[in-house]
């Protein structure tokens, strides 16, 4: 009576996950343009005015008038955007009118859109600061999307956010469905507002068009009629309360316990161990959010083989909740010794540490520690230890920290050139030795952390220069992941 | 604004029929990449075999060996053409085979553009197409042939190679793609010199699975799979809406001592189809709609617009009618609610039979019926007589004036007579009473004076 074998097990994962994945996208959220939720939502907003997402366009002036500012073309490659109202992490904030020059050479350097992505800074909330300052870097032609972004000083940036696809030559520019492909991974993170989406030649900017969230975020203006919020209001509200609090883990729940009970019962081994030691356990964000609903603990995680290492290396894999980190070796034999690693406790995105200019003024071991504002909060984080992020060109960077509130942090670096890209992550990391006395073999677990408050490893041997080769582990390979 | 502001209401009627929606794309089963498509995947992968509709069928469904290690393989050939093996495709539910052979997608894009005109330097045109299995059977007879559908935009190569083929035709093919008469085997973008085809990687997610061969597995994983199916594919959130609607309906009673559905109609305010199928739903009454904007003795403006619950319809003039005036008469062609049948082949103008594939025993022995594409639009009204063989309709030599596939369903027409007095204000109404679903043809046979003219609209 065998157990499932692990390719079904990891094709039937990932169906449900798929699945799983689909119907959350078409149920959705606050952060889920066009989706049902989000579409109730802003029939709430409708009868209540206002806005609940946290990211939007706004009128400037929003009472008077239901309608957004208009996007106009002042010359071939020149977009001009009236003043205008964002809102950025609830806050909205006033945006003086200004313009876009979008031609693929200009001020004798590459143009925006074929340009690599780097911030430009356009105007200061409180004056008006116009400072272009571009790099180098041609494409053949490209499309992007054009976006105000905030960081917590209050500065705005307009900026092009490059995409990779660019539509066809064929293609009726006119119609939405040629903009529509692109995920709408910023738009979740609460900083950006999309505005519009543009497509750049060497001689021309042939369209641009208002993203569609541009008008989806947009402020409702209320209706004046009491009456209407009286009666209509309350159910509509109970609506989306009801459509934003639905996961469906009732109706996946299950399936996931008839496989768990199947593995424990014709495997004799937990569903949690069978899916680390057989598959490759890569999973959905939703699917996991699922199974944590379900059972309070993640799917298991891999955060590194030997072989693989890690591949994104400005990121790591974390766990969605805290355990141990465990090592397991594959081939070779472990010698006593100690296995030294930095293991994670906590991982936040940045928003932005300073202004743009500074950004190459931190130096090592300075003195004054600057302010790092995050976006995630980091509440559970400890009050000080170690930080690391990589920077622009992939080399880890460590510093100290001190913890200001749940969302600003005090650091100093201890190497050269920090920079800190918007929306990237930081780790709050802790370094762990553990010896073990005795030679271990294939097979065999060793357990990486004392304690079981880890979400993932930074780093383990050979990388980073804060970090003791460990000799025993030079003759064998083996996998790091969730305990 | 208020609710009785049509602004407000449209936008109101847009978000909630657009939520409503979304929700439901995702239950039906014969949608590629819907939750309930990806349950029964994975329900079917545990109990072998498949119970899809459409999609390709690999050579060897008991071992699940397909081609090409699980792929239909297209490859190209030279000069924008593609060759193609033997492929097997289920098409509602009948599998057909198409030999192997090759196929060419043209040189003309969508918007007639020609990929063999320059269009800048080093920037050769390309248009992308879904190539597929199209159902070509006729009078009875299965056929099928190889098919393209072109879209108005370029698939980038990921959209092309992954599994996210059924979002890329639900999103972005052209309204007329034939959902219910072609299976999709690959994506390709064409260019001057080539066609360069996507494996059918995208397939993977629809053809046969072998059984897992394990009763225990079976046993323990399927029936809760099977439950997760059936609760997705029964999603229906409309139950969800209808204290909100409840309170919409109500208050636009109070603000305007009419009945929600006759104050919107008194605007001729078009209804969000959305929001109409979400109304239709809760109310089993379409919310209102136009089925003719204007009959006048010379030509009649059909919407084609299909009510969502059956119901009456009403005549209505827009011009007061003078005392003195004629009488009007006007013929209403009108689908009833009796059981619509499926054609069981292809027609073509002028053919003078119709074979269909399933029982008509309710409907009259004569009349006139009606068939539509869903797709192409295209439709035909004609008159009929029931013969010996109970699978045949005789229509009136040439009264077939559009080509329509076996997907299609021949509805029966009811002709109503409608008789309007005289001495009639603007927006007198002659209601009809019966389970009608759409106008498909009116005509006038007399009017009071050459400036009436009237619309029929759901009562």
């Amino acid at each position: 009576m065998p157990v499932i074998s692990p390719s079904n097990l990891t094709k039937l994962m990932g169906l449900i996950d798929r699945a799983y994945q689909s119907l959350m996208s078409a149920h959705g959220g606050l952060d889920t343009p066009g989706s049902y939720a989000y579409r109730i939502n802003q029939a709430k907003c409708l009868i209540r005015g206002g806005s609940d997402v946290s990211v939007g366009a706004i009128p400037a002036s929003a009472k008077e008038s239901y309608d957004l500012p208009t996007l106009t073309r002042s010359s071939s490659f020149v977009i001009s955007i009236p003043t205008s109202v964002f809102k950025y992490s609830g806050i909205d904030y006033l945006v003086k009118a200004t313009s876009l020059d979008l031609r693929a050479s200009y001020g004798g350097a590459a143009g925006y859109v074929r340009g690599r992505d780097q911030w430009m800074p356009i105007y200061d909330v409180l004056s008006s600061n116009y400072s272009p300052s571009l790099s180098i870097n041609y494409l053949l032609c490209g499309s992007a999307e054009i976006l105000y972004y905030s960081t917590q000083s209050k500065k705005f940036y307009l900026s092009p956010q490059k995409i990779e696809y660019y539509p066809g030559y064929v293609v009726d520019l006119n119609s939405p469905e040629a903009y529509h492909p692109y995920p709408d991974v910023w738009r979740a993170q609460g900083v950006y507002t999309p505005l519009f989406r543009a497509q750049v030649f060497a001689t021309n900017l042939p369209t641009f068009m208002p993203t569609a969230s541009f008008y989806d975020n947009s402020y409702g203006k209320p209706p004046d009629d009491d009456q209407l919020v009286r009666s209509v209001f309350g159910a509509v509200d109970d609506l989306e309360n009801s459509a934003l609090s639905e996961n469906y883990k009732n109706q996946f729940k299950p399936v996931f316990d008839a496989l768990r009970k199947h593995v424990e019962s014709k495997g004799s081994i937990s569903f949690t161990t069978y899916l680390k030691d057989n598959t490759a356990c890569s999973f959905s964000d939703k699917m996991r959010d699922l199974y944590v609903s379900l059972y309070g603990v993640d799917l298991p995680v891999i955060y590194t083989t030997l072989m693989s290492g890690f591949e994104g290396i400005d990121d790591r894999p974390v766990s969605k909740t805290k355990g141990h980190v465990e090592l397991k070796i594959n081939s070779g034999t472990f010698a006593a010794g100690t296995v030294s690693t930095w293991l994670i406790k906590g991982r936040a995105k940045t928003i932005g540490v300073c202004d743009y200019f500074d950004q190459y003024s931190l130096t090592m071991a300075t003195t004054a520690a600057y302010t790092l504002a995050l976006f995630d909060n980091a509440s559970s984080w400890p009050d000080n230890g170690y930080l690391a992020w990589t920077d622009d060109f992939a080399e880890i960077v460590y510093a100290t920290y001190v913890k200001l509130n749940s969302t600003n942090i005090a650091i100093k670096t201890l190497k050269n050139g920090p920079y800190f890209p918007v929306l990237k992550p930081v780790f709050s990391i802790e370094r762990s030795d553990r010896y073990f006395s005795n030679n271990v073999g294939v097979g065999s677990i060793i357990n990486l952390s004392a304690s079981p408050d880890y979400i993932g490893v930074f780093s383990y041997y050979g990388e980073g220069d804060e970090f003791t080769p460990p000799a025993p582990l030079s003759n064998v390979t083996y996998v790091i992941r969730s305990g | 604004m208020s609710i009785t502001n049509e602004t407000f209401i449209l936008r109101l009627e847009e978000l909630l029929g657009q939520s409503y929606d979304r929700l439901m794309s995702q239950t039906n089963r014969n949608e590629p990449s819907s939750a309930a498509h990806i349950i029964s995947k994975a329900k079917n992968m545990i109990r072998g075999g498949f119970d899809y509709l459409y999609g390709p069928i690999p050579p060897d469904p008991i071992t699940g060996i397909t081609l090409e290690g699980g792929l239909i393989k297209v490859t190209t050939q030279i000069q924008n053409t593609v060759v193609y093996p033997t492929i097997s495709v289920l098409i509602n539910g009948a599998e057909y085979v198409v030999p192997p052979g090759t196929f060419s997608p043209g040189y003309i894009g969508p918007g007639g553009k020609d990929v063999q005109a320059s269009y800048g330097t080093g920037r050769p045109l390309r248009y992308s197409a879904i190539i597929g299995i199209k159902d070509i059977s006729r009078l009875g007879n299965k056929a099928a042939t190889l098919d393209c559908y072109k879209f108005s935009f370029r698939c980038s190569r990921e959209q092309a190679a992954g599994e996210s083929w059924g979002a890329l035709v639900r999103e972005y093919a052209p309204a007329s793609y034939p959902r219910n008469y072609f299976v999709p085997i690959a994506v390709a973008n064409v260019t001057a010199t080539y066609v360069w085809p996507t494996h059918a990687l995208h397939m993977a997610a629809a053809v046969y699975d072998a059984p897992i061969g394990d009763d225990d597995q079976v046993a323990d994983l399927f029936a809760p799979l099977n439950d997760l199916e059936d609760t997705i594919e029964s999603l229906e959130p409309s139950s969800n809406y209808r204290r909100t609607l409840d309170q919409v309906l109500s208050l636009t009673r109070s603000l305007t001592s009419m009945d929600f559905k006759e104050y919107w109609k008194s605007k001729r305010l078009r209804h969000n189809p959305s929001f109409r199928r979400l109304f239709a739903k809760l109310y089993n009454s379409d919310p209102g709609v136009e089925l003719a904007s204007y009959i006048d003795n010379a030509s009649a403006v059909l919407t084609m617009e299909q009510m969502y619950a059956p119901g009456n319809v009403e005549f209505v003039t827009l011009r007061e009618i003078p005392a003195a005036a004629t009488v009007t008469n006007a013929d209403l062609y009108l689908c009833n609610n009796l059981s619509p049948i499926k054609l069981a082949g292809w027609v073509h103008p002028n053919d003078a039979t119709l074979m269909v594939s399933g029982t008509h025993s309710s409907w009259p022995q004569a009349g006139f019926l009606f068939a539509r594409d869903p797709y192409s639009k295209a439709y035909f009204v004609a008159s009929y007589a029931k013969t010996s063989n109970p699978n045949i309709f005789l229509a009136g030599n040439g009264m077939i004036t559009a080509s329509v596939g076996p997907w299609v369903e021949v509805y029966n027409v009811e002709k109503v007579a409608v008789v309007m007095g005289t001495g009639m204000p603007t927006y007198t109404k002659v209601v009809v009473t019966g389970d009608y679903t759409m106008l498909v043809g009116a005509t006038l046979t007399r009017k009071p004076m050459p400036t009436t003219n009237f619309i029929v609209r759901s009562a």
